[in-house]
C-alpha cells in the first residue's frame, strides 16, 4: 500500500501544469508585482504553500524537457513567469520557493545554445542572477558593501540582523493607552508585520522578531496576528525548522488552540510510530517537546493537553505505549511544577479540577516519597477508595442517570492512568501478599483495566482476577510445572478479550516471585505463545526495567532476572519480524 | 610576507583575466582554483587590513599589479584594497557578466551554487552555514520586505529603516577599523571612498544622519569620529542641512552642537538672501533653486518646537538679528521680524 502512495505522489508531481494552473499563477504573479503593498503581501501569505507545490511541479516538468526551446514551446510564458517571481522579494525571501525558482531558471540554461531563443535565454538568465546577487553600482548599498570590508553575503546577514533588531524593538513596545495616548496604537501595524514575516519563518535571523510578535499577544489583547503566520510558525516549530524561546512558544500555544493540539499530536505520533525505540528515551522525548514545562506555567495548557490525552486513551485503551507516554508526561509535569518558585506556583488542585482531593493526594505522591513498608497501605487505601467510588456510582446509576458521578469516576480513572506506576506497584505487591491483603489491590487493578464495567460485570471481573491471581501464585511457587496448569493459563490469556490485566499480573509474578529464574522463564515461554501478547510483554518488561532503575531498585539479581525474561521472548519474535 | 604579496598579486591577475577574452580557455578546474585563490585573498584582507604596516605593503603591491594590468588590458578597472574583501563575489559576478566565458563553466557555477565559504568574517557565527547564494538572495529579499513596512515611531523622525540599519553598519565598521589607534587616516580614507561611491549626497546624508542619531552607547566613539570627519567636509554638512527633513535636522541639532551651528548658520544665510516682493507681499528667493521662505520658516518652526535649550537660543539669536536689522515691527522690512512673527503665531 505504501508503494502505491509513493507512486501516486510521483505521478502527481510529474504531470505538467495544466493551462488553468499556468494562467492562474501567471495572473497572480502579475497582480503581486513586487510585493510592496500590504494587500499583495496578504494574498501572497495565503498562497505561499500552494505556490511551492506548483513550483515543484514546474521544476519536475522542466527537468524532463530536453532543451530550453522545448520548454518554452510547451510552457509559453514560463520565462516571464519565473522572471516576475524573481523580482518579488516576498517569494525570494522564502528559502524553499527561492531554491525552486532558481532551479527552474537554471533548467532553461543551455550549455550549447542551438538557436537565437536559447542564446537570448542564456543572456537573460545571467543578467537575472547578476541582478539578484549584486547591489546596483552607484547606490548606497553598493557603497556600504564596499565600505564595510566584508563579503556581500556577510553584509546582508548583518543588515538583516539589525533590521530584525529594530523591528523587534518596535514590536516589543508595550501598548499602554495611558502612557502613549498620543501615539496611535501600534496594534494595527502588528498584523502587517506578521503577514510580512510569513516567508521569513524559517530564516534563523528572523527568530527574535517572530518571538516578539507572539509575546506581544500576551501583553496586548488587541494585537492581531495573521492566521497564516500562526499556522506557519506552528508547522515550523513541529518540524524543528524554527527555534523559539520558551515564552514565545507558550504565547503561541495560548493564542492558538490548533497549534497546541498539533504539538500534542506530534508527540503522540513520534511515540506511536516506533514505540520500541522510543521507550528508552521517552522522558527525553517528552521533555524536549516542552509541553510539560509549558503546562506547569499555564494551567490552561495542561488542561488542553490532558483533553487530547483523554480522547486518545479512550480510543486506544489497551495501547501500553500511550499509557506510558501519559505517565511520563505527568511525571515531567509534576517535576516542572515543583521546580517553580513558590509564589508563581498554582496549587495542584487547579490542574486536576474534577478529582476528589482525598484521591488526588495519595495518587500524586511519588512511590519514592513513600517508604517501601508503607506501600501496601498506601495502595490499598487507593484501591478501597476507588472501589467505594465505583460502588457509589453504581448506586446512583440504579436510581437514574448521573453524569456527575460518571464524570468523577472517569476522572479518577484518568488520574490513575496518569499515575500508572502505582498500578505497577499494586501488581508487584500482589506477588507477596495473602488473600485478605490482595482484595483492594485486585480492585485497583480491575478498575484500571476495566473502568467501564459497572455493577455485576465489575464484580465478575474482580472474581476472575482473583482466580487468575490464585492460579498464578500456585504456578510460580510450585516446584514442578504441571503442563495442564500451564496450558490452561495459556488458554486464559489467549481467550480473554482484554488480557492486559492478566498479562501485567503474570509478568509481575515472573519478575518478583522468589522462585528460580529458570522457573519464571519456563512459565513465560509456555504461557505466552501468541505474538501480540509477546510484543506487549516486551514493552511491559522494558517499562518495568525503566521504572525500577529510576526508583533505584534495580539490583544485580533483578537485572539478571529481567534480562533472562526479555531474552526468553526474543528468538521467535525476531523470526516474526523477518 | 613576500609569499603572501605574491599570491595577492596573482589572484588580482586571475580576477582581471576572468573579465577578459582570455577566460574562454578556462575549464571547471580552473574556476575551482580561482575561487580558492579568491577565498585566500579575502582571508588575507580580513587578517591584515587593520595593521597599518602590512596594509601599506598590500596596497603597494596592489597598486603595482593594477598598473601592470592596466598596461596589458585596456579598460582595466583598478582594484582597491576594500575590493579584496569581496574577491569571491567579484569573481562570480565577473564570470556571469563576461560574455566570453565558456557556457559549461557558467553551468558549473549554477550547479554548485557555490558556497562562498567564510573567508573569515569579523564576527564568525556558528549559524553562518547559510552562506550560499540562496541564503544571500533570501536575506536581501527579507531586508526588502521588512524595509517596506511602514515606520510608525515618532522617534525615528522620518528616517527609513534602511537608513537606520545602514547607519549602524557604518558605525560598526568605523569601530572595527579604530580598534587600533593608528588607523585614523585609514578610517578617513574609507569614509571618503564611501562618500564617492554613494552616487549623490542625498542618500549619503540620510545614512550619516542615522549614524549620528543612533542611540546606543557603544556607538559613541565612532559617532565622535564621524563628526570629526564631517567637520572636514562642509559640503556634506551643508547638503544635510538642505536635503534632510526639518524634524531630522532639529534632532541632529539637539544631539550635535557642531551640526547645530552649521545648520543655524545655513538658515541665517538662506534667510538673509531672501528678498521681499512688495506686490505679492511675500519673501522670495533670488534664484529658483535657492531655499524658499516657507522652507526656512518650517525649519525654524521645527527648531522652536523642540523645546529648551534650542528654543531659547533661537529666540535670543532672532531677537539680536531683528535688532541689528532695525528692530522693525512692520511686516516686509526685515526677514527676521517676519520669522519672529511666525513664532508668536505659532505660540498662540
Amino acid at each position: 500500500m505504501e508503494g502505491k502512495y509513493i507512486r501516486n505522489t510521483l505521478f502527481k508531481a510529474m504531470t505538467a501544469p495544466s493551462e488553468l494552473q499556468l494562467s492562474f499563477w501567471m495572473d497572480k504573479a502579475v497582480k503581486w508585482g513586487q510585493a510592496t503593498t500590504p494587500s499583495a503581501q496578504q494574498d501572497m501569505s495565503k498562497h505561499l504553500g500552494s505556490l511551492r507545490s506548483f513550483l515543484q511541479q514546474l521544476l519536475h516538468t522542466l527537468q524532463l524537457t530536453s532543451s530550453a526551446t522545448e520548454a518554452v514551446k510547451s510552457l509559453p510564458f514560463v520565462g516571464q513567469f519565473l522572471g516576475r517571481l524573481c523580482w518579488n522579494p516576498y517569494v525570494t525571501a522564502d528559502g524553499e520557493s527561492c531554491s525552486l525558482l532558481l532551479q527552474c531558471v537554471c533548467c532553461l540554461y543551455s550549455a550549447e545554445p542551438r538557436n537565437a531563443l536559447e542564446q537570448r535565454a542564456n543572456d537573460w538568465i545571467r543578467n537575472l542572477l547578476c541582478h539578484l546577487t549584486s547591489a546596483e553600482e552607484g547606490g548606497v548599498i553598493y557603497a556600504l558593501e564596499r565600505f564595510a570590508g566584508i563579503a556581500p553575503h556577510h553584509c546582508s546577514s548583518q543588515a538583516l540582523q539589525k533590521m530584525v533588531a529594530l523591528l523587534t524593538e518596535e514590536v516589543s513596545v508595550s501598548c499602554s493607552p495611558a502612557v502613549h495616548s498620543l501615539d496611535r496604537c501600534l496594534c494595527d501595524s502588528i498584523h502587517a508585520v506578521s503577514v510580512a514575516c510569513v516567508p521569513l519563518i524559517t530564516c534563523p535571523e528572523a527568530a527574535p522578531l517572530i518571538g516578539a510578535l507572539l509575546k506581544r499577544r500576551i501583553s496586548c489583547g488587541c494585537s492581531h496576528l495573521s492566521e497564516e503566520f500562526i499556522e506557519a510558525v506552528s508547522t515550523a516549530l513541529l518540524s524543528k525548522t524554527l527555534v523559539l524561546e520558551d515564552m514565545a512558544v507558550i504565547a503561541l500555544w495560548c493564542h492558538s488552540l490548533s497549534s497546541l493540539e498539533g504539538a500534542v499530536l506530534s508527540l503522540l505520533e513520534s511515540v506511536l510510530s516506533d514505540p520500541g525505540a522510543v521507550l528508552q528515551r521517552l522522558e527525553e522525548v517528552v521533555s524536549s517537546s516542552f509541553l510539560p514545562k509549558a503546562s506547569a506555567q499555564h494551567c490552561c495548557i495542561f488542561l488542553i493537553v490532558n483533553d487530547v490525552f483523554r480522547n486518545v486513551l479512550m480510543a486506544m485503551e489497551e495501547n501500553v505505549a500511550v499509557g506510558a507516554l501519559i505517565q511520563v508526561f505527568t511525571s515531567c509535569f509534576l517535576r516542572s511544577h515543583s521546580a517553580q518558585k513558590q509564589q508563581e506556583r498554582l496549587p495542584l488542585r487547579a490542574f486536576f479540577p474534577h478529582v476528589p482531593q482525598n484521591l488526588l493526594t495519595p495518587l500524586l505522591t511519588e512511590p519514592s516519597e513513600v517508604p517501601r513498608q508503607a506501600w501496601l497501605e498506601h495502595v490499598s487505601w487507593i484501591g478501597r477508595l476507588l472501589h467505594s467510588m465505583s460502588r457509589e456510582a453504581d448506586q446512583v446509576e440504579e436510581k437514574g442517570d448521573s453524569p456527575r458521578q460518571r464524570r468523577a469516576l472517569f476522572e479518577a480513572w484518568f488520574l490513575l492512568a496518569q499515575r500508572g506506576h502505582w498500578v505497577d506497584v499494586a501488581a508487584e505487591l500482589l506477588v507477596s501478599v495473602d488473600a485478605e491483603q490482595s482484595e483492594p489491590l485486585l480492585c485497583l487493578l480491575t478498575f484500571y483495566h476495566h473502568p467501564t464495567d459497572r455493577g455485576h460485570q465489575s464484580s465478575q471481573q474482580i472474581m476472575a482476577a482473583r482466580e487468575a491471581w490464585g492460579r498464578m501464585r500456585i504456578l510460580f511457587l510450585a516446584h514442578t510445572l504441571p503442563p495442564e496448569r500451564l496450558s490452561s493459563m495459556n488458554k486464559l490469556l489467549s481467550s480473554a478479550t482484554s488480557a492486559n490485566l492478566l498479562l501485567r499480573l503474570l509478568l509481575s509474578f515472573a519478575i518478583f516471585c522468589p522462585a528460580f529464574t529458570s522457573t519464571a522463564v519456563k512459565v513465560l515461554q509456555k504461557v505466552l505463545t501468541q505474538a501480540e501478547l509477546k510484543r506487549r510483554a516486551e514493552w511491559l518488561l522494558a517499562s518495568a526495567w525503566h521504572r525500577l532503575s529510576r526508583g533505584g531498585a534495580l539490583d544485580a539479581a533483578l537485572q539478571d532476572r529481567l534480562r533472562a525474561l526479555q531474552d526468553s521472548l526474543l528468538p521467535e519474535h525476531i523470526s516474526r519480524c523477518t | 610576507m613576500e609569499a603572501i604579496l605574491k599570491n595577492l598579486g596573482n589572484t588580482v591577475e586571475v580576477l582581471a583575466v576572468s573579465q577578459t577574452v582570455f577566460v574562454n580557455e578556462w575549464d571547471n578546474q580552473t574556476v575551482v582554483r580561482a575561487f580558492q585563490w579568491a577565498r585566500y585573498c579575502e582571508q588575507v584582507y580580513t587578517r591584515f587590513h587593520t595593521t597599518p604596516s602590512i596594509r601599506a605593503a598590500l596596497e603597494t603591491r596592489l597598486n603595482q599589479t593594477n598598473e601592470r594590468l592596466a598596461e596589458t588590458f585596456s579598460g582595466y578597472r583598478f582594484l582597491t584594497l576594500s575590493d579584496l574583501a569581496q574577491c569571491q563575489h567579484r569573481l562570480f559576478a565577473g564570470l556571469l557578466r563576461n560574455p566570453v566565458v565558456p557556457l559549461s563553466v557558467i553551468k558549473s557555477l549554477f550547479d554548485k551554487f557555490p558556497s562562498f565559504e567564510d573567508g573569515g568574517s569579523p564576527d564568525e557565527q556558528s549559524n553562518e552555514t547559510d552562506s550560499d547564494l540562496i541564503g544571500f538572495i533570501r536575506r536581501r529579499s527579507a531586508c526588502d520586505i521588512l524595509c517596506s513596512l511602514a515606520v510608525e515611531r515618532k522617534e525615528s523622525c522620518g528616517l527609513s529603516r534602511a537608513s537606520q540599519v545602514q547607519g549602524k553598519l557604518l558605525l560598526q565598521r568605523i569601530e572595527a577599523v579604530q580598534c587600533r589607534p593608528d588607523n585614523d587616516s585609514y578610517a578617513r580614507t574609507l569614509l571618503d571612498s564611501f562618500l564617492q561611491d554613494s552616487g549623490g549626497l542625498g542618500n549619503f546624508s540620510e545614512v550619516i544622519a542615522a549614524a549620528l542619531l543612533s542611540g546606543y552607547r557603544e556607538d559613541a566613539t565612532a559617532q565622535d569620529f564621524l563628526l570629526n570627519w564631517l567637520q572636514g567636509h562642509r559640503d556634506v554638512l551643508h547638503s544635510m542641512c538642505q536635503s534632510l527633513q526639518p524634524a531630522l535636522c532639529t534632532k541632529l541639532s539637539q544631539q550635535c552642537p557642531t551640526f547645530k551651528l552649521i545648520y543655524w548658520d545655513s538658515l541665517k544665510k538662506w534667510a538673509s538672501s531672501l528678498e521681499y516682493n512688495v506686490s505679492d507681499q511675500v519673501w522670495v528667493q533670488k534664484c529658483s533653486n535657492a531655499v524658499s521662505f516657507k522652507s526656512v520658516a518650517d525649519r525654524v518652526k521645527s527648531l522652536w518646537s523642540s523645546g529648551s535649550p534650542l528654543k531659547e537660543e533661537m529666540e535670543k539669536d532672532l531677537e539680536v538679528l531683528k535688532q541689528t536689522d532695525g528692530d522693525f515691527e512692520v511686516h516686509g522690512l526685515s526677514v527676521w521680524t517676519d520669522l519672529e512673527e511666525l513664532h508668536y503665531i505659532f505660540n498662540d
